[in-house]
């Protein structure tokens, strides 16, 4: 058997199924109300023809290789969980500046923020839109759209969308993570880079009049942050919105966050479980602790 | 305390209400009856002096001059239960001073007089009571403090003497009375604690043992029913005292017998415990509260350890250690540990649900901590109780049920002890990961390859069957919304389509529960085991074992391991012409390891099942696992294994326990069961196990005509199913001493050089054969490797018969499973299907038939021998080299080899848990259900090396290794292979399926009501559903496919827990790490 045998089979004939699935996603979407699980509310959108991430070969007859149908039914979950593993990955890496919330509607889509503290883009707080492909992680790597195209060589002028394909030119499943493209997206404000620009004239600036550039970006930056209390663009409960400060909303969630921080740490519901240990760290004995009752 | 009121007539007054009566009346009053009361005792006093109230101790007989007139008797009670009551309603004086009542009474020293009173009047049980109830009285109603004053305490404290000295115990109204009264006197005291002071002084004054109150409870720490009960509550009382008053503490560990006394009574009360107790189903497998709460000798037991930690939990250090060391050395070594080791299995079963129920009723980590280190460095018999605990796992009586429940017990305390002995001393090391595996441990399966993977292995015709086609996303987006409400989880009942991925939802919801848990219950461990945190290096210096121990046993696991990586079952594709035999030739390696479930403590079970045939063989198998691993069988382990060797025989008079015929018959069944499951599941494993081992057979088998090649093969098998036996009976060998010490080292030593021990290894036989045994496998020297441990059977104990059996014969024999294989193949080569279920109603029969064949046998193995001389040149040629050497240069070599190998194993626990997993057709549902319990508990550790090890799919760059994947695939080897031969049987496993289902969504729906009434949980697990039988019967399976059928469908459910399990890791937020 290869390394994973059930991800690595090639993709074709399973597309009859995910046609199947297609159907069923749409009726479902439209009965789907607010769940109470925090992840379990997410749901994923109809899965196109194209996009299998249940990908082993169904050549029927044989029982050994009917097993497709088993683990197409899982396959949701593979993708489900696959998304929140990389999402619990993003929570770990507490990447500086970068919020990121998936949306309510699809899990394959997540709002997010990123602010610039420094550089040529100070100030600036960007909000964007991750477009995980629905084979994850098998396919493309994810697109990062921009609400408002911010004025850099690779940012596409008119759509908004960054170029993270320069940056994982292939898409390689338990290597490559969300995250790294979050990080990515927060990097090319800090260190800018003009080859094969998206907005060629970003780039052709950035080389010959940087002056013009730095009074473009403060200009693009300007904008942005204009229109940072604007509604969300997608339409969305979870989408990511700002409001101006008022005190009666955000003091006390301020005060929330700040007393959450030092909470004790088992805020946990449930039976409080405590394990055990007399093991002495560094010593891998067994009751080796020096607090160990003793034992005449 | 109300009793007490009843007889002195307080009842009456206490409706009165002296509120608004002068206090000086009131004092005028007491004073006026006092005065009456005087008149009395004056009359009956012949000699009135102080001195005269300690007296009557020596010689009370003098003070009575005759008996009190009961109209003055009851005159004088009258009198004083008004008094008392005024001196009960009496408030404290000014600024906290005595009021007048309370001065009168200490300085008249009314209380005293009043005792003595009583002694006038002969002091029956009847006076006694009447005291103390007065006493009961006063102190918990009294509004000023009482104890304070000498003159109330003094009398109090003579009472209390008085009434605890011997031939007071009439009825026990006394003692009840007594204890009620110590308990009210020692919750004064906690309230108090300044009266303590006086009570110390109270004591030296009058010679009797210092902290009388305290030494008055002793007597009661083990005492049943509420009297015991009260009493334990006052002396806890005085035990969280001494948390804060180190005086006492001083006082109760250096002169009383308190903790010696708690110790011992626990072993007294253990020894009053049920020695076997009467199981009443096969599936049980622990002390459910239902059960305990029959006995009562168990429920005072329990009651008395719960005392024992509460003690240890409140006490003073000083007293908590002194404590838990008569534990340690007064109960758990000398009680507990021999009683684990009894002779009969039943009796060594019920000392293990024992243990377990204790290891469960144990709250205080302190005594836990007691018991944990009893079973994991405790030796007995230079064993540790750990190494003999794990070995019952595999043992096939419900000894082995009930170990597997011990360990689910030990599993779930959480304990990095534990998990450090059981689990990951093994796998710190990191011999069974490969460089890149050790680095990507930390890493986390974000695809969520490994739940592929197991859920890859379904049975797909269940699958096919049960799922239909059904919308595979509805799960998911789940329409009700987040829904594991019981109106979807029923729902298969509307007849809509099967829910066999709903309880998928379940998993993942148990597992995150099960995760969580887990993770928050390690925060506290030492390190992360991690692969880097312990460095691999730490556990083999740091191991318990000694250095050269530890070194020696993975030596001989290596050599087991090299043996078994060496012996690769033929390429499948070398197989497929001829699919029949493939079923029923078998690897050895499978066969011997499936086998492993009967073979650890119980290897010479067999031993006399077929006299002439098998018994040599066997018997070697069985001595061989100890002279191999040149380590005796410590002598409770041979003692069990005679007794149940003598109970398998039928032959087992040696107590009255076993004299029910059935029970034996019962037995033997089970042992012929087990033969025939061996068979199946070798045959079944043999396919899967070739699948990882080829490619290293397959050059030498290329090139050569067909015929060689078929030879070839056949000796392969043969050959790799006795080194498989050979290598399995090692690592078993080796699992049972893991843990053992270096005396054991250097007893080992002397015995390799005793008389019958070494020496006669070249008895016989050549030397270059034996080489080859000792390293490298080969048939024939296999054989004659068993002929040598069958003469090397030093024990005259078992079966010296074996002993005298030729060497010759032996050769020729081979072990029972490798037997019922080939009995199987010949069977199939005549043209007659050999059924195993045959095989297994009439052992006659099969004997008869196994006779008539062995003829044939022999000479095919002659076949076999002869064809078998190519291939294997290299590792002859090495062994070669070590021709001459002794066993202690062969010995350090095959250290050197291990070095050089890596060593991969992962330790006995896990190797046992695999090996019953392999069992999995043939466990009985509670067994099955406990392994993969088991299994899943371990696999929700988050600990990156547990977790890799038992959840990763990988395929290992080291093939022997064996992981729970690899087992896994090879069940679901054997299940098809099952299936395909029985058409009807997936149709049984779907009913058998929904009617499993259906239980379970009932009893989580019983759960639920259960939970929302607010009563006490009382009904156990055992209590059957009658609800759910009602909706579902059970379908008719016959019953013999019965625990086969319910396997199967285990299987399929135990592949979505552990790719539930998976799917949760790498989601789980690991916030220890970070904070």
């Amino acid at each position: 058997m290869n390394l994973n045998p059930f991800w690595s089979m090639s993709s074709n004939s399973s597309r009859k199924q995910r046609t199947d699935s297609e159907d069923q996603s749409g009726h479902s979407e439209q009965r789907a109300s607010p769940a109470r699980l925090p992840f379990g509310k997410k749901q994923l959108p109809p899965i196109p023809k194209n996009a299998a991430p249940v990908t082993k070969p169904a050549s029927m007859g044989t029982p050994a290789q009917s097993s497709n149908g088993t683990h197409a039914s899982y396959g949701p979950f593979y993708l489900e969980y696959s998304l929140l593993a990389e999402f619990t990955l993003v929570i770990k890496q507490k990447l500086p500046g970068i919020y990121v919330q998936p949306s309510y509607k699809s899990a394959l889509m997540w709002f997010g923020v990123i602010f610039i503290r420094h550089g040529l883009y100070q100030d600036g707080v960007f909000k964007f839109t991750v477009y995980i492909p629905d084979n994850y992680p098998d396919g493309e790597c994810p697109k990062l759209v921009f609400d408002i195209p911010v004025f850099h060589p690779l940012v596409d002028p008119v759509s908004g969308e960054l170029d993270v394909r320069r940056a994982f030119t292939k898409w390689r499943r338990n290597h490559n993570h969300i995250w790294q493209v979050l990080m990515y997206a927060r990097t090319i404000f800090y260190k800018i880079n003009t080859t094969e620009p998206l907005n060629p004239e970003a780039a052709v600036l950035y080389e010959k009049d940087v002056q013009l550039f730095k009074s473009k970006v403060v200009d693009s930056v300007k904008l942005c942050n204009s229109h940072l209390f604007d509604q969300p663009k997608i339409d969305d409960a979870y989408a990511i919105s700002f409001s101006p400060w008022n005190p009666a909303v955000h003091e006390e969630a301020k005060e929330r966050m700040f007393t959450h921080k030092r909470r004790p740490e088992d805020a946990h519901k449930g039976a409080p479980v405590s394990g055990l240990s007399w093991v002495k760290p560094g010593s891998t004995q067994p009751f080796s602790k020096d607090d160990s009752p003793p034992q005449s | 305390m109300m009793k007490a009121s009843a007889v002195v007539g307080g009842n009456r007054r206490r409706s009165l209400s002296l509120r608004g009566v002068d206090p000086e009346t009131c004092m005028i009053v007491f004073k006026n009856h006092w005065s009456q009361v005087v008149k009395i005792l004056e009359k009956h006093e012949p000699a009135r002096g102080v001195t005269g109230a300690l007296s009557f101790l020596s010689g009370p007989a003098a003070l009575r001059p005759g008996p009190v007139p009961a109209d003055e008797a009851s005159a004088v009670q009258n009198y004083v239960e008004h008094m008392l009551f005024l001196l009960m309603e009496e408030e404290v004086g000014q600024g906290g001073a005595m009021g007048p009542i309370l001065e009168f009474v200490v300085v008249e020293g009314v209380m005293e007089r009043l005792f003595l009173w009583s002694l006038r009047r002969q002091f029956t049980e009847d006076m006694k009571l009447e005291q103390l109830r007065m006493y009961q009285m006063l102190l918990s109603q009294a509004r000023q403090p009482l104890l304070h004053h000498k003159p109330v305490l003094r009398p109090l404290m003579m009472l209390l003497a008085s009434c605890a000295g011997p031939g007071t115990d009439s009825g026990g109204v006394v003692e009840a009375e007594l204890v009620l009264l110590l308990n009210q006197l020692c919750v004064a005291l906690v309230k108090d604690p300044s009266v303590l002071e006086l009570f110390f002084h109270t004591s030296e004054d009058q010679g009797a043992a210092n902290f009388l109150l305290f030494s008055l409870l002793i007597p009661y720490t083990h005492r049943r029913g509420s009297v015991g009960q009260q009493a334990r509550d006052a002396l806890l009382l005085i035990m969280s005292l001494s948390a804060s008053d180190p005086r006492v503490a001083l006082h109760i560990t250096q002169n009383t017998y308190f903790c010696p006394v708690l110790a011992t009574g626990l072993s007294g009360l253990y020894s009053s415990l049920p020695a076997r107790l009467q199981v009443y189903s096969e599936d049980w497998h622990c002390l459910a509260p239902a059960d305990w709460q029959q006995v009562p000798a168990l429920v005072h037991f329990l009651h008395s350890l719960d005392f024992c930690s509460a003690v240890t939990k409140v006490a003073h250090p000083s007293i908590r250690s002194q404590l838990l060391g008569y534990i340690y050395n007064g109960f758990l070594v000398p009680v507990l540990a021999p009683a684990l080791h009894k002779l009969t299995v039943e009796e060594v079963m019920t000392t293990t649900a024992y243990l377990d129920l204790f290891l469960r009723s144990i709250s205080e980590p302190a005594l836990l901590h007691s018991f944990l280190s009893f079973i994991l460095l405790h030796t007995h018999d230079n064993v540790h109780i750990l190494d003999t605990l794990v070995s019952r796992v595999n043992t096939p009586f419900q000894l082995g049920t009930v170990s597997l429940a011990l360990f689910r017990t030990l599993i779930g305390l959480f304990c990095e002890d534990v998990m450090l002995q059981l689990v990951f001393r093994y796998l710190v090391p990191c011999s069974h990961l490969s460089g890149k595996q050790r680095s990507a441990l930390r890493r986390r399966d974000s695809c969520s390859s490994s739940a592929a993977s197991f859920l890859l292995l379904s049975p797909p015709w269940c699958a096919g069957t049960l799922l239909g086609l059904g919308p595979p996303t509805e799960h998911v987006h789940w329409p009700r919304g987040a829904g594991l409400s019981l109106a979807d989880s029923v729902g298969y009942r509307r007849g809509a389509d099967f829910p066999m991925d709903v309880n998928y939802l379940h998993y993942l919801w148990d597992a995150r529960q099960a995760i969580s848990t887990a993770l928050r219950a390690s925060r506290q461990w030492s390190c992360a085991y991690d692969g880097f945190d312990p460095p691999p290096q730490d556990c083999r210096s740091g191991s318990v074992l000694p250095e050269d121990d530890l070194e020696d046993e993975l030596a001989r696991r290596v050599n087991g391991d090299a043996i078994y990586s060496l012996l690769v079952a033929p390429p499948p594709s070398a197989l497929s012409p001829t699919p029949s035999s493939s079923d029923t030739v078998s690897a050895g390696n499978q066969v011997s390891r499936a086998g492993s479930a009967l073979e650890l403590e119980w290897d010479d079970i067999f031993a006399d099942e077929y006299p002439p045939l098998l018994s040599a063989d066997a018997a070697g198998g069985g001595v061989a696992a100890e002279v191999d691993g040149c380590v005796s069988t410590p002598r409770h382990i041979q003692e069990m294994r005679r007794t149940a060797t003598k109970l398998v025989r039928g032959s087992y008079v040696e107590e009255s326990e076993f004299q029910d015929d059935v029970l034996v018959y019962d037995l033997v069944a089970q042992r012929e069961t087990k033969a025939a499951i061996l068979e199946r599941i070798m045959a079944a494993n043999r396919r899967s196990h070739g699948s990882f081992s080829n490619g290293q057979r397959a050059p030498t088998a290329a090139g050569k005509t067909v015929i060689e090649t078929v030879n070839n093969i056949m000796s392969t098998r043969r050959r790799s199913e006795d080194g498989g036996r050979e290598e399995r009976r090692r690592s078993e060998d080796g699992g049972k001493e893991a843990g053992r010490k270096k005396e054991e080292g250097e007893e080992e030593m002397k015995r390799t050089d005793a008389p019958g021990g070494r020496p006669s290894l070249t008895n016989g036989f050549d030397a270059k054969n034996l080489t080859i045994d000792e390293d490298y496998e080969d048939n024939e020297d296999d054989e004659d490797g068993e002929t040598f441990h069958t003469r090397h059977n030093g024990d005259p104990l078992v079966t010296p018969a074996r002993a005298a059996s030729p060497p010759g014969n032996d050769a020729a024999d081979s072990d029972s499973d490798n037997f019922l294989s080939r009995y199987q193949e010949l069977m199939r080569s005549l043209g007659a299907e050999p059924d195993c279920d045959d095989v297994t109603n009439d052992i006659g029969a099969f004997r008869r038939r196994v006779r008539a064949l062995r003829q044939k046998l022999e000479e095919e193995e002659s076949f076999f021998c002869s064809s078998w001389d190519d291939g294997g040149e290299e590792e002859e040629e090495e062994a070669m080299e070590e021709v001459e050497e002794e066993g202690e240069e062969r010995r350090r070599r095959r250290r050197e080899g291990s070095r050089r190998h890596g060593v991969p194993f992962t330790g006995p626990f896990i190797s046992v848990l695999l090996s019953r997993l392999e069992n999995l057709l043939e466990n009985s549902i509670a067994v099955n259900l406990l392994v993969t319990g088991l299994l899943a508990q371990l696999a929700s550790y988050p600990q990156p090396l547990l977790r890799s090890f038992l959840l990763s799919t990988d395929t290992h760059d080291q093939p022997n290794v064996r992981t729970l994947h690899q087992v896994l695939v090879s069940e679901r080897d054997q299940i098809e292979r099952y299936v395909a031969a029985r058409p009807d049987f997936p149709a049984l496993v779907t009913q058998a399926w929904r009617f499993l289902l259906a239980k379970d969504q009932e009893s989580k729906f019983r759960e639920c009501l259960e939970s929302c009434g607010d009563r006490n949980s009382g009904p156990d697990a055992q209590a059957p559903p009658p609800l759910a039988a009602a909706l579902l019967p059970c379908p008719p399976i016959p019953p013999r496919a019965k625990s086969r059928v319910f396997a199967v469908v285990l299987f399929a459910e135990f592949l979505k827990e552990l790719a539930a399990v998976a799917q949760e890791h790498s989601v789980a937020l690991q916030c220890t790490a970070e904070e």
